[in-house]
C-alpha cells in the first residue's frame, strides 16, 4: 500500500506551525520515512536560515529624520485637509518632488561653486560683488504661484532621489530672465529652480543678492549668451531654510573695471 | 501603571480625529516592519526609506479607506509598502542586487553580533548572507510570501489580506517559495552537490558544505 508523505505539514512542523497533536504525528511519520526525513532537515535548515537573516535585520529601522518629516506632512494634512479632485495631483507632486530636491541641490551647489570661484578668481572686484547674505531688503517676491494646496509635505524632505533632473524650462513658472533683459540691465521675473517644493519658499525663504559668470547660469538651466560668458552679472537668489537656492532672478549687469574706462 | 496600549485601530481612529500623537504612536510602533518588509523585497535601504515614506503618507492621506473587515491596520500598512515596493521594481525594471551592498552587509553583520543570536552565531555571516541573497533572487511573487510568512512571521490570513490573494495561494506560494529557495542554497558551486547536505550545512559547520562526499543513502534533492 503506497504510504501518503504529508509534505504540507512537514513544512510546517519546521516552521513551528504545527499544533502538539499534528507536530507528535508528523514527526513520527519524519523519523519512519526517508524522504520526508530528509524534506524536514531541508526544511528546518531553511528555516533555522531565514529566521537568522530576520534576526539578523530585526534592527534595521527607518531613518529618524522620517518621523518629523512624516509629522510635518502629518499636520499640513490636518489644517487644509485636500479636496477630493486634488489628491491625485498632490500624489504625483509628492513623488516627483524626491528627485527634484536632488536636482536642485545639484544645481544650487554647482552654482555655489561656480560663483566662489570666478569671486576669488577678481582681483579687483568692485564693492557690492559676493554673495551678500543677510535679511531682506523687501519683503520676499512671490515666486512659486505653485497651488498650496497641492503642496506636497515636508515628509519628502529625507527622500533619497536617485532618477535624472529635468531641464529647467520646464519648471518655469514665470517669464525667465532672457538674454534681452540681460542686456537691458532691468530686473527680470523670478525663475523658480528644478526640484523646488512648494514648502521651500514659505516658511524661513530668504533673499540674497550675488554677482556671478553668466557662464554660473548654465547650472540653473538657463540660457547663456556664449560670447558674454565670462561677463559677471547680478543675481538675486531666493534660499530656502536649509539654504539651496531655490528662485532665481537677473538684476543688472556688473559695472566692471573694464565697462567702466569705456 | 503604564495605561494600556492602544491598539492600532483605535490609533487610527484617534488619526482620524486629526491626533498627531496617535499618528506619531501608531508610525513607531510599524515603521520598521514596514522598512524591514522594503529592504527585504528590494534590497535597498534608500528604496526602503522611500516606500516608508510613500507608506506613512498614504496612510496620512487615505486612512479613511481602511477597512477594519478586511483585515488589521498592519495588514493594510503591509499592502501599501508591497505595492510601492512591485510599483519600483517594476519601473526600474532591475532585479534586486543578489551581491549584498556594503551597508546592508554591515548592518546584518552588526544586528547579529549586537543581538547575541545564537543562530546567527551558528550560521554566520556568511551564511545568512547566502540566505539573504537568495530571498532577494526569489520572484517577486514568491518573495513577498516568504517575507511576510518567514522573516516576518504573520500568519497566512494576515499574508492573504495584505497580498489580496486567497489563503490557498499564499500556502502554495511559500511552499514553491521554499523549493526554490531550497534549489538556490543548494547550488553550490560543485555540481551534483546533494542539496539536503548542503542544505544541511546551513546550520553545520563552513567545512561541511564544501565536503565532496557525497550523503549516504541521500536520493539528490527535496
Amino acid at each position: 500500500m503506497e504510504r501518503y508523505c504529508p509534505e504540507d505539514e512537514i513544512v510546517e512542523l519546521a516552521r513551528g506551525r504545527l499544533d502538539p497533536d499534528a507536530r507528535q504525528a508528523v514527526a513520527a511519520h519524519a523519523r519512519e520515512c526517508r524522504e520526508c526525513a530528509a524534506l524536514l532537515a531541508g526544511e528546518e535548515a531553511l528555516a533555522a536560515g531565514l529566521r537568522a537573516l530576520a534576526a539578523g535585520q530585526q534592527a534595521e529601522q527607518a531613518p529618524p529624520a522620517l518621523e518629523a518629516a512624516l509629522g510635518m506632512a502629518f499636520r499640513e494634512r490636518a489644517a487644509k485637509p485636500e479636496p477630493a479632485g486634488a489628491r491625485a495631483v498632490g500624489r504625483v507632486l509628492i513623488s516627483l518632488v524626491t528627485w527634484r530636491r536632488a536636482a536642485a541641490l545639484a544645481a544650487a551647489s554647482l552654482a555655489l561653486v561656480a560663483c566662489l570661484l570666478w569671486w576669488r578668481a577678481q582681483p579687483a572686484a568692485p564693492q557690492g560683488q559676493g554673495v551678500t547674505a543677510g535679511p531682506p531688503a523687501r519683503p520676499l517676491p512671490q515666486a512659486a504661484p505653485q497651488r498650496p494646496a497641492e503642496a506636497p509635505p515636508a515628509a519628502t524632505k529625507v527622500a533619497q532621489a536617485r532618477r535624472p533632473a529635468r531641464s529647467a524650462s520646464k519648471r518655469r513658472i514665470t517669464k525667465p530672465p532672457a538674454d534681452e533683459a540681460q542686456q537691458a540691465g532691468s530686473e527680470s521675473e523670478f525663475v523658480v529652480l528644478p526640484g523646488t517644493p512648494p514648502w521651500a519658499l514659505q516658511d524661513g525663504a530668504r533673499l540674497v543678492r550675488a554677482t556671478m559668470p553668466r557662464s554660473a547660469l548654465v547650472s540653473f538651466g538657463l540660457p547663456v549668451n556664449a560670447e558674454r560668458a565670462g561677463q559677471p552679472i547680478r543675481v538675486d537668489l531666493i534660499l530656502s531654510e536649509d539654504g539651496v537656492a531655490r528662485a532665481i532672478r537677473f538684476a543688472g549687469q556688473v559695472e566692471t573695471q573694464e565697462r567702466r574706462r569705456k | 501603571m503604564e495605561p494600556p496600549e492602544q491598539s492600532d485601530q483605535e490609533l487610527l481612529r484617534l488619526m482620524l480625529e486629526g491626533d498627531e500623537a496617535a499618528f506619531t504612536a501608531l508610525y513607531r510602533r510599524r515603521q520598521g516592519a514596514i522598512f524591514r518588509f522594503a529592504l527585504q523585497m528590494g534590497g535597498s535601504r534608500a528604496m526602503a526609506e522611500e516606500v516608508t515614506q510613500e507608506t506613512f503618507l498614504t496612510l496620512i492621506q487615505e486612512a479613511r479607506r481602511y477597512d477594519p473587515a478586511r483585515g488589521s491596520v498592519a495588514a493594510y500598512l503591509y499592502g501599501i509598502a508591497r505595492n510601492q515596493v512591485l510599483r519600483r521594481l517594476d519601473s526600474e525594471k532591475a532585479s534586486a542586487p543578489l551581491e549584498p551592498r556594503e551597508n546592508d552587509q554591515g548592518a546584518v553583520a552588526a544586528g547579529l553580533a549586537a543581538g547575541d543570536d545564537l543562530l546567527g552565531s551558528l550560521l554566520g555571516r556568511e551564511q545568512v548572507e547566502r540566505v539573504r541573497a537568495a530571498v532577494l533572487a526569489l520572484p517577486a511573487r514568491y518573495r513577498e510570501v516568504v517575507v511576510l510568512c518567514d522573516l516576518h512571521e504573520i500568519d497566512y490570513a494576515e499574508a492573504a489580506r495584505a497580498l489580496d490573494c486567497p489563503i490557498g495561494t499564499v500556502r502554495s506560494r511559500l511552499h514553491r517559495g521554499h523549493r526554490m529557495l531550497a534549489g538556490k542554497l543548494a547550488a553550490r558551486p560543485r555540481a551534483g552537490f546533494c542539496q539536503s547536505r548542503s542544505l544541511a550545512a546551513l546550520v553545520a559547520t563552513p567545512q561541511a558544505a564544501d565536503s565532496d562526499t557525497p550523503v549516504e543513502g541521500c536520493s539528490g534533492g527535496l
